[in-house]
C-alpha cells in the first residue's frame, strides 16, 4: 500500500474545517509491522481511519495493489483490509466464536449462510490470534486482553491483506500489551500481513516494529527503522516536553531532568544495575571518585560520608537517608 | 478455571439447541393462544363450538357465527400482525440506535403517525364530506400512508440528531420532546375540528385491535407483511451493526442504504399499525428484550422470529387481557400495555445502570 500526496483532515460540506496533515507519502509493505506513534491530538487516528477508507482524503490518494482505494466496492475493501479500533464493542450475548465470524461478512450470501470453508477460516483465525480457548466463551465476559485478541482474530477472518489496530494495546496491563505486540509481530512476519498499528507505548513499538511512523503536533510523518529515529533525533524532538525528555542513549524517557549531584559506587552485578537506578531516580549521578561513596557489602547497603559509615538494609531506607529523611 | 472452561462448551450445545427449541415452542403457542384469544371476549364462546362455527355456522347459534367472523377473528389476526410488526420495528431500532430503550413508542415515531392520521381523519372532513360515513379503501390507503410518512419523518429526524447524540437517555429525552411537538399539532389539530371526528379520534387513541374491519385488515396485512418481508432481508446487516457503523463499514456493509432500509421498514410497520390499531406502548421495546432473554442471543438470524412470534403472542395476551374475561367491560389496550410495559421499561434502565452491557441477557 502506499500514499500519493495524502493531505487529511474534516471537512464540512465542501468547507475544510482542518488540515491535520499533508504531503504523505508512505509505504506499508507485506510482512512488515509499523507502528504508528506520536503525541495525543496530532492526528494519528485521522490518517488511519483515512488510509482504511473510513474518512475521505482532503486531497491525494490511498493506491493498494496500484488500485485506488475509492475505487474498491465496500466488499471488495473488506476483503484487503481490516480493523480493530478503539472503541469497545457491546454486542451483547455473543461467543467469541460468532463475534470472529462476523469477519466472514464480505464473504457470505445475503442471508449469511456459514460455509464449512467460513468455519474453518473462524477456526485458523482464532488460532492465529492465541484465542482459540476462547472460542466458546460470551464476549462479555472476557478480560480485555482476551476481547483483544478476538477482536484481532474477527480482523483476520476478513483475509485481509492489510491489518490496521488503533491503539490495541490501550486498556492493557504491561503483559497484556506485550502479548498484544508479539502477536502483531508473529502475524507480519510469520503470516505475511502488513500490519499497521497505533500506540502511545514507544517503548513497545521501538522494540517490536519493523519501521515507525512518527507523526509530530505539525502533522508531519518520518518513517524510519526505529533505530534510525532514535539516532537522527526524531524521537527526542517529537516527545520532548518540559522536564520529560527522551534519551537516545537508552531509548527511554527520563523524567528525572539532569542529575544535580554525584556519588561513588562500589558495588558489582545487579547490585550495580539497581543501585545506580535508585540513585538516579533521586537525582544522583554515578562517578569514579566522590566523597560520598554507597558500598554493597554482605547484602547490605553502606553509606561512606564525612568520614562516618552508616549501614542500611534495603535501598528504600538507603535513598531516604540521603534525601536527609531517616 | 478449568472448571468454568469445561460447562461453557456444555452450554454452547445447549443454547444452540435451546435456541432452535425456543422457536419451536414459541411455533406451537401461538396457534393454541391464537385459538384460545377467539373464545374470549364479552360473550363466551366454548372453544368446542369453534370448529361447528367454522365448518357448520347452522348448527350454532348465529350471533357466536356473527361475533366470530366479523369481530373475533379478524381482531386476533389483527393482533398477530399488529404484535410481529411493533416488534420486530422496536428490534431493529435498537440495534440500529445501539439501545435498548430504542421503540417506537417512546422515540416519539407513534406521535409522528398519529400526526398523520390526524391529517386525514380530523382532515378528510372538511376536504370532502363524501367520506363521513367511514373511511373508504382509497381513505384506507390514505390512512396508512399519512401514517408511515409521519412516523418516517420523525424516525429520521431522531437518525439525524443521534449521529452526535451517543447518550441513550439524552435521546430518550429527544424522542419525548419530538413526542411532545407532534402532540401539540394533534391538540391543535383537535381543538379546530367537528365534534363527532374528536371523539373517534380519541378512541383510536386509547388503542385498540378490535375497531379494524375486514376491510381495513386487506390494506393492514399486505402492508404490514411487506415491511415484515423487508426485514427478513437484513439479519445479516444488523448483525454487522451490532458492532457499530464504523466496524460494519470496515466489513463491506453499505450503512447508508441500510440505515434507510431500517427506517423504512420500520416506519411502514410502526406507522401502519398506529394507523389502524391506535398509538400501541411498550410492545416494540418489550418484545425484543423478551426474545433475547429468551434465547440468550444476539444473533438476528434468530432473533427476527423469535421477536415475530413473541411480538404476536404477546398482542394476543395483551388483548385477552383488556377484554376482562367474565365481564361486560372492555379495558383500553394501552392501560394494559402500560400497565406491564412501563415497569418493563424502569426495569431495562435499571439493568444499564448496573452497568451490564445494553444488549446482554
Amino acid at each position: 500500500m502506499v500514499t500519493k500526496d495524502l493531505e487529511i483532515g474534516y471537512k464540512r460540506g465542501s468547507h475544510v474545517e482542518k488540515v491535520v496533515s499533508s504531503g504523505l507519502n508512505l509505504q506499508l509493505c507485506p510482512g512488515e509491522l509499523i507502528c504508528l506513534v506520536g503525541p495525543n491530538g496530532s492526528g494519528k487516528s485521522t490518517l488511519l481511519r483515512t488510509i482504511t477508507g473510513l474518512q475521505k482524503p482532503l486531497a491525494g490518494q490511498v493506491f493498494l495493489h496500484d488500485k485506488s482505494i475509492e475505487s474498491y466496492d465496500n466488499k471488495a475493501l473488506a476483503r484487503e483490509i481490516s480493523v480493530v479500533l478503539t472503541t469497545p464493542v457491546q454486542v451483547g450475548a455473543m461467543r467469541a466464536y460468532d463475534l470472529v465470524g462476523l469477519g466472514r461478512y464480505p464473504f457470505t450470501d445475503l442471508f449469511d449462510k456459514m460455509r464449512e470453508e467460513d468455519h474453518h477460516i473462524v477456526r485458523v483465525s482464532l488460532e492465529m490470534a492465541g484465542a482459540s480457548n476462547l472460542a466458546e466463551r460470551y464476549v462479555q465476559t472476557l478480560s480485555d486482553g482476551e476481547r483483544q485478541k478476538v477482536m484481532i482474530a474477527r480482523a483476520l477472518a476478513q483475509e485481509p491483506s492489510l491489518l490496521m489496530l488503533d491503539e490495541p494495546t490501550a486498556y492493557l496491563d504491561l503483559p497484556g500489551r506485550v502479548s498484544v505486540m508479539q502477536l502483531l509481530r508473529d502475524l507480519a512476519h510469520g503470516h505475511h500481513k502488513a500490519v499497521l498499528t497505533s500506540t502511545h507505548d514507544l517503548d513497545l513499538a521501538m522494540r517490536s516494529a519493523d519501521r515507525v511512523w512518527l507523526m509530530n503536533r505539525d502533522g508531519e510523518v518520518m518513517q524510519g527503522a526505529p533505530e534510525d529515529l532514535a539516532l537522527d533525533g526524531s524521537f527526542g524532538e517529537t516527545f520532548s516536553v518540559g522536564k520529560v525528555h527522551f534519551d537516545a542513549s537508552t531509548g527511554q524517557f527520563d523524567m528525572n531532568g539532569k542529575p544535580s549531584k554525584q556519588i561513588a559506587l562500589k558495588a558489582e552485578g545487579l547490585d550495580r544495575i539497581w543501585a545506580e537506578k535508585a540513585l538516579s531516580r533521586i537525582g544522583y549521578a554515578v562517578v569514579e571518585s566522590s566523597d560520598v561513596l554507597v558500598e554493597a557489602k554482605d547484602a547490605r547497603w553502606f553509606l561512606h560520608q564525612q568520614g562516618q559509615e552508616q549501614g542500611f538494609d534495603t535501598l528504600y531506607t538507603l535513598l531516604q537517608a540521603l534525601n536527609g529523611r531517616s | 478455571m478449568e472448571k468454568t472452561k469445561h460447562t461453557k462448551a456444555v452450554v454452547k450445545r445447549d443454547s444452540s439447541f435451546s435456541s432452535r427449541t425456543w422457536i419451536t415452542l414459541l411455533l406451537i403457542a401461538l396457534p393454541l393462544i391464537f385459538f384460545v384469544s377467539l373464545m374470549v371476549g364479552s360473550v363466551n364462546i366454548p372453544l368446542k363450538s369453534v370448529p361447528d362455527i367454522i365448518f357448520r355456522p347452522d348448527q350454532v347459534k348465529s350471533t357466536w357465527v356473527y361475533i366470530f367472523n366479523n369481530y373475533r377473528l379478524v381482531k386476533s389476526i389483527t393482533a398477530v400482525l399488529a404484535g410481529m410488526a411493533l416488534g420486530v420495528a422496536g428490534l431493529q431500532m435498537q440495534t440500529l440506535f445501539r439501545n435498548p430503550l430504542a421503540d417506537p413508542f417512546i422515540l416519539g415515531i407513534n406521535s409522528g403517525a398519529s400526526l398523520g392520521v390526524a391529517l386525514v381523519v380530523l382532515g378528510t372532513g372538511a376536504l370532502s364530506g363524501a367520506l363521513l360515513s367511514g373511511l373508504n379503501v382509497l381513505g384506507d390507503i390514505s390512512l396508512a400512508v399519512a401514517a408511515s410518512i409521519g412516523a418516517g419523518l420523525v424516525l429520521g429526524l431522531i437518525l439525524f440528531v443521534s449521529r452526535w447524540v451517543r447518550n441513550a437517555t439524552t435521546l430518550l429525552i429527544l424522542g419525548l420532546m419530538f413526542g411532545y411537538a407532534t402532540s401539540a399539532l394533534v391538540s391543535l389539530l383537535v381543538y379546530f375540528s367537528q365534534p363527532e371526528r374528536v371523539q373517534a379520534f380519541t378512541i383510536w387513541g386509547y388503542g385498540s385491535f378490535g375497531g379494524v374491519t375486514w376491510n381495513q385488515l386487506r390494506v393492514m396485512a399486505p402492508v404490514i407483511l411487506i415491511g415484515i418481508g423487508m426485514v427478513l432481508f437484513l439479519p445479516k446487516a444488523l448483525n454487522a451493526l451490532l458492532l457499530g457503523e464504523e466496524y460494519a463499514k470496515t466489513m463491506g456493509l453499505n450503512v447508508k442504504r441500510t440505515r434507510l432500509l431500517i427506517l423504512i421498514s420500520s416506519s411502514i410497520l410502526a406507522g401502519t399499525v398506529t394507523a389502524f390499531c391506535g398509538p400501541i406502548g411498550f410492545l416494540g421495546i418489550a418484545v425484543p428484550h423478551i426474545a433475547r432473554n429468551l434465547l440468550r442471543t444476539s444473533d438476528h438470524k434468530k432473533l427476527i422470529p423469535a421477536t415475530l412470534l413473541m411480538g404476536a403472542i404477546v398482542a394476543l395476551l395483551a388483548d385477552m387481557i383488556s377484554q376482562l374475561p367474565g365481564s361486560h367491560y372492555i379495558l383500553p389496550l394501552n392501560v394494559v400495555t402500560s400497565v406491564f410495559g412501563a415497569p418493563f421499561v424502569l426495569w431495562v434502565i435499571l439493568r444499564q445502570r448496573r452497568g451490564e452491557t445494553s444488549f446482554a441477557v
